[in-house]
């Protein structure tokens, strides 16, 4: 006889763990040995539901059963019948299931990705990186000493690098079965350097045009783009989650960087830990003008009068004086 | 005055400067000392026994014997108590200065009464034992002095120590005594000599060639004659044997004008705003008639303040550096004024670091000069006695040569109209050259804030060969 429908039913990671024939109608589904479909899970009823079909669609009968069967968000308690499509996702207790009809629509093929297309991403992210890091260590050091440190520092880097995508390729092969070791490497590599290279570029920019504010959320802007390199390899590893992660690392790095700005407004009064911009490139990219000495001093003499303020509030958020520095 | 003066903090260069710290000589005891009980006599019978057994007594401790035995009935010891419990918090000494029972002591012995009348009081305890409380009548926090008075009239009838004119001036090796109670342990009179005026000081100041501890502060220094010269005011922690006393003629300045006045009962940030408002006055007026000096630079006129009450001391890279290359010039006051032991204000400091950076290249010399500019501390948070730092910056033009330019200014809390002012400055008109400097001034109003904020500014340029 010819097959007339196919049932797929899911393990817990998503993937197909028995797919059942289907030749006659109707179809029963239960912890039962009389049934055509037998599912080995304590929340299904030995009879839980039958499905037959007609035109292109699915009759569905519930069977004796506690749970009920929950077919896209409906959910359908016992003794009832409904009429379903095809191609739906179904909970039978804790069992995701699936109807497929001879004759369904199927999307279209997906092509395989290039072996090179892949490739170059993964070494433009790591040449970037690499560069990265030299460059800013060769700033960070004296004349004669890059060479002999950069090689400890490149191993460090290497070895942390490929220590985090380790981890997350351990998760990969759990849900998907696939040791996806090179897309983390990509994706964290990418996240490293697009964090560095934005906050270096806000500072240069703040600097450039003494618009401060783009050096006061530097920290903000390197950790929202980290955020977002967390949420690519949780998407990596579970992609049909997509959306639950980027409302999960969206929220937490929103909570994060609002409970960091909230302490160091409590601790300073102010929400960047940054007091002036510290940032000072070679003089030619300097864009903004220079002031007159007199116009900046009356931009410090306005600053007067919410310093009174501040000397006027309470004192009860005040530190002791022990736990003050002396300045000088 | 004086007190502690910390060095500025800088992590570029290792700083070989002597460390200069001013210990200050009211006693804050440990908790062990806590439990002694009230000083008891003992001071009269061991001082008076200790010279005849130990050796032959040479000359000048036989002045020294002398002198403690006429000065001791006018020599008390000053305890700060917390006010429910014989608990001292602190001690220093006092002396005599009137039939009526007043006494001088230095300020910083009194200012946790002054400052809180109604957690703290204050007693004293004479070399014969006799204890009573001691009312604040006046205090002058810019020399360091108090003038108490015994509350319950103990003290009256016993003969002042005498004032030795201003007219007569000490010879520089003179031998001087030195009195007060060191460390709770006992009164105690210590030999040393006069050697003038502390040099580059903003107030005259003794520099006394003696060994003066904790618990001396506010004791009498005395001539050959038992004379006061001087009051025990603080010490080089260090040297050895560099301490100093506060001119005689202030004390009796301060008895003279407040010998009758009622007794401070409440907090004194008034009066002591009113006392600072007055010293950074004269303080700003007579930093800002002095012209910069030159700072020698070839490229830079940079602003270095003179020498007449100030103190610096310069740095420099070695010859054979392979990076970065830097003078650094680093001038401060020695003159502080104590408030509490957590405020110390009223000084004014100025430094700067010159960058050659040649031999980094631009994005180098750049990286390390952002580091420099970074490297600075403000005060993060407000305290009790102080507001967190506010700062406006911004490019400033000096005649063509472009600055950065950051003022951070922190305001006083309690003692109103006062405020700390930090000025740090980078140029910017070179790729691989610069200057940056910091000026410092603690305790001033505001609009002497900007005066000295222009002050500073303006003594940045390009020299006149650049």
């Amino acid at each position: 006889m010819d097959r007339i429908a196919l049932i797929e039913v899911f393990g817990r990671d998503g993937a197909v763990c028995q797919v059942v024939p289907v030749r006659q109608w109707p179809v029963r589904v239960g912890r039962a040995l009389d049934c055509d479909v037998v599912l080995d899970d304590p929340h299904v009823a030995p009879h839980h539901l039958s499905i037959g079909a007609e035109d292109g669609r699915l009759h569905v009968m519930v069977g004796d059963t506690v749970n009920g069967l929950r077919c896209g968000g409906q959910h359908l308690p016992a003794g009832s019948a409904a009429v379903r499509p095809a191609g739906e996702d179904w909970m039978v207790g804790r069992t995701r299931l699936r109807v497929r009809l001879a004759g369904e629509q199927l999307a279209p093929e997906q092509p395989l990705p290039l072996q090179g297309g892949r490739l170059v991403p993964l070494a433009l992210a790591l040449a970037g990186l690499f560069a990265w890091t030299a460059w800013s260590h060769y700033l960070d050091t004296e004349p004669g000493e890059f060479l002999t440190s950069f090689a400890a520092l490149l191993i460090t880097v290497s070895a942390l690098l490929a220590g985090w995508s380790f981890a997350w390729a351990l998760g990969s092969k759990l849900f998907q079965h696939r040791f996806d070791y090179w897309t983390h490497v990509r994706i964290a590599a990418t996240g490293l350097l697009a964090s560095g290279v934005l906050g270096a570029t806000l500072g240069v920019l703040a600097f450039a045009t003494s618009w401060v504010l783009l050096s006061r959320v530097r920290d903000a802007a390197e950790t929202l783009v980290l955020a977002g390199a967390v949420y690519a390899h949780l998407g990596a590893v579970l992609p049909q989650r997509r959306r639950v992660f980027a409302w999960v690392v969206g929220s937490a790095a929103v909570a994060g960087l609002v409970t960091m700005s909230a302490f160091q407004y409590q601790r300073t009064g102010r929400l960047s830990s940054e007091l002036y911009l510290t940032t000072l490139p070679p003089p030619a990219l300097r864009l903004a003008p220079a002031v007159p000495p007199q116009a900046f001093l009356e931009e410090v003499a306005a600053m007067q009068a919410s310093l009174d303020a501040k000397a006027r509030e309470s004192d009860d958020d005040a530190v002791p004086e022990e736990e003050e520095e002396f300045l000088d | 005055m004086a007190r502690m003066s910390v060095d500025l903090s800088c992590l570029r260069a290792p700083d070989r400067r002597p460390h200069r710290w001013w210990g200050l000589l009211a006693w804050l005891p440990l908790a062990a000392a806590l439990a002694q009980p009230a000083p008891v006599p003992p001071a009269a019978s061991e001082a008076g026994a200790a010279p005849v057994p130990m050796q032959p007594a040479p000359p000048v401790s036989a002045s020294a014997q002398r002198l403690y035995e006429r000065t001791r009935a006018q020599l008390v010891q000053v305890r700060t108590l917390l006010k429910g419990q014989a608990s001292q918090s602190t001690v220093g000494s006092a002396f005599l200065v009137s039939g009526g029972g007043h006494l001088i002591t230095n300020y910083h012995v009194v200012s946790q009464v002054a400052l809180q009348p109604q957690r703290y009081r204050l007693v004293y305890t004479t070399a014969d034992g006799q204890e009573g409380p001691l009312e604040l009548l006046a205090f002058d926090a810019i020399h360091d002095l108090a003038l108490v008075r015994a509350a319950d009239g103990g003290l009256a009838g016993r003969k002042p120590l005498a004032f030795r004119p201003a007219s007569q001036g000490l010879a520089k090796g003179e031998r001087i005594y030195s009195l007060g109670n060191p460390l709770d342990v006992g009164f105690a009179v210590l030999e040393g000599n006069y050697n003038g005026l502390v040099e580059r000081s903003f107030y005259p100041n003794i520099f006394f060639a003696g060994a003066l501890n904790p618990g001396m502060s506010g004791g009498p220094a005395l001539d050959e004659d038992g004379r006061v010269i001087g009051v025990n005011v603080a010490t080089r922690r260090d040297g050895q044997q560099v301490s100093f006393l506060v001119p005689a003629e202030f004390a009796q300045q301060l008895l003279e004008r407040s010998r009758d006045a009622t007794p401070l009962t409440q907090p004194v940030y008034p009066q002591l705003t009113e006392q600072l408002l007055r010293h950074q006055q004269l303080l700003v007026e007579r930093f800002l008639q002095q012209p910069w000096r030159p700072a020698g630079h070839p490229r830079y006129a940079i602003p270095v303040p003179q020498e007449s009450f100030m103190r610096c001391w310069g740095t420099t890279t070695p010859a054979d550096t392979k990076g970065l290359e830097f003078e650094r010039s680093d001038c401060q006051m020695d003159t502080h004024i104590f408030i509490t032991d957590w405020l110390h204000t009223g000084g004014i400091a100025v430094r700067h670091e010159a960058y050659d950076g040649r031999k980094l290249g631009r994005w180098r010399f750049a990286s390390m000069y952002s580091r420099s500019f970074a490297n600075e501390s403000f005060p993060e948070r407000t305290t009790r006695h102080r507001t967190a730092a506010q700062c406006r910056e911004r490019f400033v033009d000096r005649d063509g040569l472009p600055l950065r330019a950051v003022v951070c200014i922190s305001a006083y809390r309690k003692l109103r109209g006062l405020y700390d002012l930090s000025v740090l400055v980078a140029t910017l008109d070179h790729p691989t050259m610069g200057v940056q400097g910091r000026f410092d001034a603690r305790g001033v109003d505001y609009a002497n804030a900007l005066k000295l904020t222009e002050h500073y500014l303006a003594g940045y340029a390009w020299t006149g060969s650049h």
